[in-house]
């Protein structure tokens, strides 16, 4: 039984990437280009070779965390869209924090700016928890707004009073020797994607084995047999709502110690909303989101490959991935379609 | 003096947009859909209307087809929602992608840059006859263009629709519990849908007053969660149009400090941050407002 609701699930999300190609065809079709020169071109700069598929290891190390931090907040049934916002918020305190820190060991550096990075991305996200809580404020709307806030200020900061000599809006570098290392052996992995992977069962044990995670996920399932139940919803909503955040800030360390070692303006090209599609893509699962994200990744990756080299837009991936979430937020499309089967048969 | 008139002016020519994208949230919200795909709707709305005005020449001709796309735009969200029973919150947010992806990929298909569309023919000003003569409310009530005049018409229209004609009463019932509504032999699908199409082509003409009539070119990031503050917006007025549009000017007042007020001693950042924070801060207040009103998000 158990099982049939797996494979269901692993059905719903492959039906929406084939629904998702099609209609992206159609797309590349009417801008006058070829799909299947499209396609081929997205799926060799993805995965192509050894160094194309380390490329898009690499790029799915933020989007793990983001993924992450969208499931968490979907399963409570909130709607954390201002995992973007968390994630600059994460990326500046763990720039403008390392910074000062540069006297500690490596490892201790990492630990201690990334701790701070988790706790600026958690208090972020808690605004809109809290306003949800008392205010009964929507958390969408809010959310977004905070995200339009976090831009802002970290503009405010790396344009103004911490901006590095230049013209670019950015924080003076880390030291080279603070960042997380590469992995033995490979040029463009870091450490960064084991802690993804770590963080990534972590959470899923915390589902499956605490009364914590449980009480969350019955929260998201039914909020009123949950508050029957004996669960505080309030502080079961802020405590996911902040968790997301974290994971979130997290994400955004990463980004600074691993791939950037500095904090940039505009450095999340919309890591947060990719967030969200994976999570809904991967069915709120690890594993599902473990997938998604490299499939994300290397759409990433495909697509400044498809537009250097077939000068396709890199754009029609977000086409892709709009259309995913939309299939898959439409329980009904599959079941007609089963009807529909059945009749066909 | 003249300073202060500017600023008054301004804020009505940037509350328009979010006025035009508020009641079309209220019309949707109404009938039971949260139109989270207002942003989208918008951002269809200032591509097509440009791009209409860029082939026909003809401004009129281009906001006509922005609306046209914002309505089948909303009908795709309003298919997903209605008939296939999407999560209203998941599905506006991938409308929202998707609009965002579909406009840059046809930016470059047909401008070739993604940034900034060529230049069309926009809006022309226009001066109110009797009131043009008058020193300080020329400048105020005068000098639009016909979008912002348009706004009171669709506002009023809005009204009537929702509070006094026979189909309001369709429509907010509809909104309550539109099983009733079946069970009373009317189509309550078809209102919704009927509503979300209005939804989309009102406020893709909101977006055709960014595009085409503030400028004349569509840019990227033009809409700049307008779209989000205009969900506040609806939820503070409690769906009434004519209150949506009140505060809508209050949302201008703040973009147009930011425009108007680059002399301040703050840093540009913050001013810029006011309509977001300003957005939280409404959402603070209209819950306590009125507790039992809540979004409908299921």
């Amino acid at each position: 039984m158990k099982n049939r609701k797996y494979i269901h699930q692993m059905g719903t999300s492959l039906l929406s990437i084939v629904i998702a190609v099609i209609i992206g065809s159609i797309v590349i079709g009417l801008c006058g280009y070829s799909p299947v020169l499209a396609y081929t071109a997205l799926l060799k700069g993805a995965f192509g070779s050894p160094a194309l598929l380390m490329t898009t290891l690499e790029k799915s190390i933020p989007l793990i965390f983001c993924g992450i931090a969208a499931m968490i907040s979907f399963k409570c049934g909130l709607f954390n869209i201002g995992i973007e916002g968390q994630l600059i918020m994460g990326a500046i305190t763990y720039a403008l924090i390392g910074l000062k820190l540069q006297w500690l060991p490596m490892p201790l550096h990492i630990l201690v700016c990334s701790i701070l990075a988790m706790l600026a991305g958690a208090l972020w996200s808690s605004i809109a928890a809290i306003l949800k809580v008392t205010r009964n404020a929507n958390e969408v709307v809010t959310t977004v707004m905070l995200n339009y806030i976090a831009i802002y200020f970290t503009e405010f900061l790396v344009a103004g009073p911490f901006m590095a000599e230049g013209m670019i809006a950015q924080s003076n570098a880390l030291d080279e020797r603070k960042m997380i290392p590469f992995i033995p052996g490979s040029s463009k992995l870091t450490w960064a994607c084991v802690i993804a992977l770590v963080f990534l069962i972590v959470i899923a044990l915390f589902y499956k084995y605490t009364v914590t995670g449980y009480n969350m996920i019955a929260t998201g399932i039914n909020f009123k047999a949950a508050e029957a139940g004996g669960i505080r919803m309030n502080s079961t909503c802020i405590l996911s709502m902040a968790l997301s955040g974290a994971i979130a800030g997290l994400g955004g360390a990463m980004l600074v110690s691993a791939t950037y070692g500095r904090f940039v303006l505009d450095m999340s090209s919309g890591y947060g909303f990719d967030g969200m599609a994976i999570a809904v893509l991967g069915q709120n699962s690890a594993i599902g989101v473990l997938f998604s994200s490299i499939l994300f990744g290397g759409l990433r990756t495909g697509s400044l490959y498809m537009a250097m080299f077939e000068g396709i837009p890199s754009e029609l991936v977000s086409i892709l991935q709009g259309v995913i979430i939309l299939v898959i937020s439409a329980p009904m499309l599959v079941r007609y379609l089963q009807v529909w089967r059945k009749k066909y048969e | 003096m003249n300073s202060i008139l500017s600023l008054i002016s301004t804020s009505i020519r940037l509350a328009v947009p979010l006025g035009y994208a508020s009641i079309a949230g209220s019309i949707s919200e109404t009938a039971g859909i949260l139109a989270l795909g207002l942003e989208g709707f918008m951002m269809i709305g200032a591509f097509m209307g440009v791009l209409g005005a860029f082939y026909t020449g003809n401004v009129i001709l281009g906001i006509l087809m922005a609306a046209g796309a914002g309505a089948i735009f909303a009908l795709i969200f309003g298919f997903f929602c209605i008939q296939l029973k999407s999560n209203q919150v998941v599905a506006g947010v991938g409308m929202n992608i998707i609009a965002e992806g579909l406009v840059s990929v046809l930016m470059i298909a047909i401008f070739g840059s993604k940034g900034k569309s060529e230049l069309v023919p926009s809006l022309q000003k226009l001066d109110i006859p009797i009131l043009k003569n008058i020193p300080i409310i020329k400048d105020i009530f005068s000098g639009y263009t016909g979008l912002a005049y348009f706004l009171i018409l669709v506002m009023i229209i809005a009204w009537i629709v929702i509070y006094k004609a026979p189909i309001g009463i369709r429509l907010r019932a509809t909104g309550i519990n539109s099983e009733v509504v079946d069970s009373l032999g009317l189509r309550s699908g078809l209102i919704k849908y009927i509503s979300v199409a209005a939804c989309g082509a009102i406020a893709a003409i909101g977006g055709t007053f960014l595009s085409l009539s503030q400028l004349n070119f569509y840019s990227k990031d033009m809409v700049a969660g307008r779209g989000y503050i205009a969900l506040a917006i609806f939820v503070f007025a409690k769906k009434n149009p004519a209150l949506c549009v009140l505060i809508s000017l209050l949302f201008g007042f703040t973009e147009a400090i930011h425009l108007r007020m680059q002399k301040f001693p703050i840093s540009s950042q913050f001013l810029a941050m006011l309509p977001y924070l300003c957005t939280i801060i409404v959402l603070i207040v209209s819950a306590t407002n009125n507790k039992k009103q809540k979004l409908v998000v299921k």
